[in-house]
């Protein structure tokens, strides 16, 4: 599934580390999530949802 | 078939699975007090000594299951698949080297008997085997 989660945190200048506390996971969690290696559940999708402050589709496209 | 229901019948498979896989293992571990041939430490009470091993499996289970708080709210969601995902790698590889180490068609002739030792080595080794590659590999689509 791909996301646009490493262009968003880029914008806000944000390291992996510093998203990852935003979002209660671990930084490997955010990592494998940006590069593909993990799809989060519904509820840590919402939460990013939530702190982007975009909806859902607007961040993971499941048409890859 | 649509990509909901082969979902709910891999999910019913796994419910199936677990469940018979529980059934077989209380029931293996009942019997196997029974058998006469291994050399017993204490004298044979074969009920007394099923009664306890099938307690001990279910309280020690449900000891675990509480206290490891294996939920959405405790644990990491990224940590607990891999571990998960290794946890089903190293339950299916120890029960087929274990047969396969057991048969005397196969390797017990050349190599004996495991000891629990070894099978509880073999359960930890596979684990973590299971959760470096998919920890490297990824859990993704």
């Amino acid at each position: 599934m791909n996301n646009r989660l490493k262009v968003l945190r880029a914008e806000r200048d944000w390291s992996q580390a510093e998203l990852a506390g935003r979002l209660d996971v671990s930084r490997q969690a955010v990592n494998a999530i940006e590069t593909g290696k993990h799809d989060p559940s519904l509820p840590l999708a919402f939460r990013i949802s939530r702190l982007f402050n975009m909806p859902i589709e607007e961040i993971f496209d499941d048409k890859s | 078939m649509t990509v909901a229901t082969k979902r709910d019948r891999q999910m019913l498979k796994a419910d199936i699975s677990f469940g018979l896989m529980g059934a077989f293992g209380i029931f293996g571990l009942a019997l196997d007090s029974f058998d006469a041939t291994r050399e017993a430490i204490a004298p044979p009470q074969p009920w007394l000594t099923a009664a306890v091993v099938v307690a001990l499996a279910v309280l020690i289970g449900f000891i675990v299951t509480k206290v490891a708080s294996i939920d959405r709210q405790h644990s990491e969601e990224y940590t607990f698949q891999i571990m998960a995902n290794g946890a089903v790698v190293s339950v299916v590889t120890t029960l087929f080297v274990t047969l396969a180490w057991t048969s005397d068609f196969l390797l017990s002739r050349w190599l004996g008997d495991p000891t629990s030792a070894q099978i509880i080595a073999l359960l930890m080794a596979s684990w973590s085997i299971g959760f470096f590659t998919y920890r490297i590999r990824g859990v993704g689509e």
